[in-house]
């Protein structure tokens, strides 16, 4: 059998025989890998190895299968694990009787027929943002759902994200007062390509730049930023229009690598949001201004920058503040009160974790208590119906009503 | 490199990106001839390949595997994947082969002498040390015995990456390309498009040997890349506990990038070349505080370096 790098690095050192692996160590508190969710993770591609990485780091869960039809994914997968097994196809994986929770992480317009398999197959089920490619694939997700015995929720980050809910309770006490505008962007140069050494890999890999399947960059981007303002306005915009281009990524693509879009609500209220395969410059982010205060959500970090005129709160004396050109913003902290009586404010500045990884947390949470998820895959269907919509009003130039 | 896609900004040589991760500046340089666009695509893939690398050994970093095994220490052992254990026990092997000269549970010491924030600390000393540094393969696991010791992968980190990086890029057919990390590691896939190595001379010095790269990966270490408050060097010597103060200079060519790495930290260490060290292994050594007051270069691939190019020059060859 042909060695890989890392065999060869180990064993080509002579310190071998003084290296070998101590057996029995007699380790404190390991987690016993038979307590706890079982957790098959279902496309491994660059998000379902990332929804890998964070299982590891997640107590209450075990990985215990790997599930890619690609060997080389696969494979690539199985590495971001310990000792879960492989699986080529769901159905063989659900037959093993190994899993009892799975995390959906495949191409978006397959998500109704995996999720769907997985629900009636009566594990709890995780389904990536966006839900589907269609309204069509919602729907039968949203049906699926209704009978399901165990969890079934929806991956939109910002409902689980500790910075995001602390913010939201700022935004739904008044601090913020009345709602003025929203905007949101993400900006990431990249070229949304994965390389494949064969045409029909590379159709495979590349649905996102399949202008038949995709939802672009307002669908598959854009759906997890709106669902931030539904969740912190309980409203949905009424209609959506927008433009693309290809500013950068000339290389025979249809679907645009920059975008931009107006979301309009009942009131005129707006959204603004422009996404970009061109630039990196400020990268994610929500906005939310109000006659009393605005306040910035970058995934990690969140802030506050309120008006002059705006009452002061009495917790303000102990805030961390940061500036930010002319401005200076109050840094959002989760659990602050409990941090500013240990000294340890600043230490709280900023997520230690990333957003997926306090996702994938309450959906275990929600799946070993048999607890409602942080985010229901209705409330995941309603946003993407207006990713969808954003994605339709921007390839076609036209304004597009949205239904919810 | 497959040039079959339908995409028609074809024909382009040489393709040049950057990623700042793990403190530095990473920059690739493709060369193969092929579709732009696949390009690219394949050099994406193997940047974001190391800044997840960087995102699982960041000692700063609260949420990465680092900082969960450093958080358990002396408490319990943290299950890791296998990417990780295969790290851990490679490091095992090379601090072994280096008579512990390299050594990546250093990191209660590097806060101790000023190179983790803040000034060097009074004279107790912290636990420190792979001697403390369990694994258990069958449970996935490591354990670090003493509640002071703290991993820290600063010496191998960016060579493991590039590593990992440049076999994605080979996967992908990428057949040129030179890959490398604050200039201090490099890797080459193959040769340049002219079928000539890859040269890199090894630091400014005049003098300085230029290294040959071709299927090869080179490192460099100096103890003067980074001084604490007290003007000391930033490699400690795991035997003493205290900065390194054997070599000047020392540099590692071989195959894997994360080798070069660790033997590059390890000859700096030591000052001379052990016999432990793997004979295609090519060290160059020099410095003001070891024997070696020219430049020393050994090991079965020595001719892949050029021991003094100006001299070389001057005799035409």
């Amino acid at each position: 059998m042909k060695k890989n790098r890392r065999e060869f690095l180990v064993q080509a050192a002579g310190g071998l025989a003084a290296v070998s692996v101590l057996p029995e160590l007699g380790f404190v508190r390991l987690p016993d890998r038979s307590a706890g969710l079982r957790v098959g993770v279902i496309g491994a591609g660059r998000q379902g190895r990332s929804i890998l990485g964070e299982l590891t780091k997640i107590e209450g869960a075990t990985v215990a299968a790997v599930c890619d039809i690609d060997e080389r994914r696969r494979s690539s997968g199985l590495r971001r694990s310990s000792g879960a097994e492989g699986f080529a196809t769901v159905e063989e994986m659900l037959d093993s009787g190994k899993v009892d929770a799975v995390a959906v992480a495949t191409p978006t317009q397959t998500h109704d027929e995996v999720a769907k398999q997985c629900i009636d197959a009566g594990v709890h089920v995780y389904v990536d943002g966006p839900l589907s490619n269609t309204a069509e694939g919602c729907d039968a997700i949203v049906a699926a759902a209704r009978g399901a015995k165990g969890v079934v929720a929806s991956g939109l980050q910002g409902r689980s994200n500790p910075v995001y809910k602390l913010a939201r309770t700022f935004f739904r006490s008044d601090s913020v007062r009345d709602l003025v505008s929203m905007r949101a962007q993400q900006f990431k140069k990249t070229s949304w390509r994965t390389p494949a050494n064969d045409p029909a890999r590379s159709k495979a890999l590349n649905w996102r730049l399949d202008p038949e399947i995709t939802l672009g960059l307002a669908g598959e981007w854009g759906t997890q930023q709106f669902d931030v303002f539904h969740w912190y306005t309980g409203r949905y915009p009424v209609k959506v229009s927008g433009s693309g281009s290809i500013r950068l990524h000339n290389d025979g693509r249809e679907v645009h690598d920059t975008i931009a879009c107006t979301l309009t609500y009942d009131d005129g209220a707006t959204i603004q949001y422009e996404a970009s395969l061109a630039n990196s410059y400020e990268g994610a982010y929500e906005l939310l201004r109000g006659t009393n205060a605005a306040i910035k959500l970058g995934w990690s970090h969140g802030w506050m920058f309120k008006e002059s005129d705006a009452p002061t709160q009495g917790w303000e004396v102990y805030a961390n503040r940061q500036q930010f050109h002319n401005d200076e913003g109050i840094t959002l902290i989760a659990d602050a009160t409990k941090l500013a009586s240990q000294g340890k404010l600043k230490e709280g500045i900023g997520l230690p974790h990333p957003a997926l990884y306090y996702t994938l947390g309450d959906f275990i949470a929600s799946a070993a208590e048999g607890t409602a998820p942080a985010c229901t895959v209705e409330e995941a269907a309603r946003a993407t119906a207006v990713g969808i919509a954003a994605h339709k009003a921007i390839s076609m130039g036209e304004t597009q009503d949205i239904s919810i | 490199m497959t040039t079959n896609s339908n995409t028609p900004d074809g024909g382009q040589v040489g393709l040049r990106l950057a990623l700042d991760a793990m403190g530095t500046r990473f920059e690739l340089l493709i060369a193969d001839t092929g579709y732009e666009s696949e390009l690219r695509a394949v050099g994406e893939e193997a940047l974001e390949c190391i800044a997840d690398w960087h995102n699982r050994l960041s000692a700063f970093d609260a949420g990465s595997v680092v900082s969960a095994i450093n958080a358990a220490a002396g408490e319990r052992a943290v299950r890791v994947d296998r990417d990780m254990l295969d790290l851990l026990q490679a490091c095992k092997a090379w601090h072994a082969d280096s008579g512990g000269a390299f050594d990546v549970a250093l990191g209660s010491l590097m806060k101790h002498h000023g190179f983790r924030g803040g000034a060097p600390a009074g004279t107790q000393v912290p636990a420190f040390g792979m001697g403390h540094l369990e694994i258990d393969e069958a449970e996935s696991a490591v354990f670090l015995s003493h509640p002071d010791v703290r991993l820290d992968f600063g010496a191998v980190a960016k060579g493991w990456a590039i590593d990992e990086a440049c076999e994605l890029m080979r996967e992908a057919g990428i057949a040129s390309a030179l890959l490398h990390g604050g200039s201090s590691t490099a890797r080459a896939i193959g040769s340049r498009p002219d079928g000539q190595p890859w040269r890199i001379k090894v630091c400014a010095d005049e003098h300085a040997p230029i290294v040959l790269l071709s299927d090869a990966s080179f490192s460099a270490s100096a103890p003067s890349g980074r001084l604490n408050d007290n003007q000391e060097g930033h490699v400690l010597d795991p035997r003493s506990g205290q900065p390194a103060n054997c070599a000047g200079f020392a540099a590692a060519v071989v195959y894997s990038a994360a080798e070069s790495d660790a033997w590059s930290t390890a000859l700096l260490v030591l000052g001379e070349r052990p016999g432990s060290m793997r004979a295609e292994i090519a060290s160059i050594l020099h410095g003001t505080h070891s024997a070696q007051t020219e430049w020393s270069i050994e090991g079965e691939s020595a001719p892949r370096v050029i021991a003094d190019p100006k001299r070389d020059l001057e005799k035409g060859t």
